[in-house]
């Protein structure tokens, strides 16, 4: 007897996450292990991460980047940031003598550590820093135990 | 005529190795941009996390100077966990040509970029000559 072997709609939806699983956590290593990883969806800014008591706090360097520009994105706990460079105010007769600045998309994600509000996260753009403030939920903060 | 003269002025950046000052390892170079119009040249430089005041700009006979230092984001409380962008001093020279107008400069900071423009003097703009 012959059986025809046919994945049903639900095998072919796991197989399917699977496979976006996979990409992810491609995505993820080549990007946080290494800045130079080149990705189809541009540059990767320089980041810090830190941990405080009641907070981690990620900073991403965006010279040159307006507010409206950015993007930040959460999605199965990784937080992405993405967004383009652009060129503003340089006339079009202008000749180019030195190009060192990277211009264009950009894109960073990072995975979260666990504990983070989601809720909570506040991001702020001055003097071309991005600062993203990620407050940890209330069962992972320190907390000092009194002794009676 | 204008770029080719420049290409031997601002175009080249003084090595740092030819200056004798003795200099913390850790200085940064920011990346830098120059273009050039039939009036001005105007040089970009990315200095993110920096004030207007903290920046220090210097120019004397043959060279315009940029230095400065950013406030390393670092806090002895903080656990680092992934550390990228250096804080700390920076600097960065630039020759300069004759044909600039050193009383016409100007510069200005926003969004972490640090835009100077540089006027040329009247003799070496292009001009059209009429046929009479």
């Amino acid at each position: 007897m012959f059986v025809q072997v046919r994945h049903s709609p639900a095998m072919n939806t796991l197989w399917k996450e699977i496979a976006d699983f996979e990409r992810e956590v491609d995505r993820i290593f080549s990007n946080f292990f290494s800045r130079e990883a080149v990705t189809d969806e541009g540059y990767a800014p320089a980041i810090n991460v830190v941990e405080k008591d009641n907070e981690f706090v990620v900073v991403a360097e965006m010279p040159g980047v307006r507010k409206e520009d950015v993007k930040l994105s959460l999605e199965n706990d990784v937080l992405t940031i993405s967004g383009t460079r652009k060129q503003n105010g340089v006339p079009e007769n202008a000749r180019w003598l030195r190009n060192e600045i990277q211009r264009g998309d950009f894109t960073r994600s990072i995975a979260l550590p666990t504990g983070v509000k989601v809720d909570g996260i506040t991001a702020e753009l001055q003097n071309g820093l991005l600062h993203i403030l990620l407050p940890k939920a209330d069962e992972v903060k320190p907390r000092e135990i009194k002794i009676n | 005529m204008a770029s080719r003269d420049n290409a031997a002025l601002m175009k080249r950046e003084r090595e740092q190795s030819l200056i004798s000052k003795p200099r913390a390892a850790a200085t940064v170079t920011p990346p830098a941009d120059i273009y050039e119009t039939d009036d001005a040249y105007v040089l970009m430089l990315d200095i993110p996390g920096a004030t207007k005041e903290s920046i220090s700009l210097n120019m004397d006979r043959s060279t315009l100077t940029i230095r400065g230092t950013v406030d390393s984001t670092r806090d002895e409380h903080a656990k680092v966990l992934h550390h990228e962008i250096r804080g700390g001093t920076y600097e960065r020279v630039f020759n300069l040509t004759d044909g600039i107008d050193r009383d016409s400069v100007e510069a200005h900071y926003s969004d972490g970029v640090l835009t100077i423009k540089l006027l040329k003097k009247e003799e070496v703009k292009p001009r059209t000559i009429q046929i009479r």
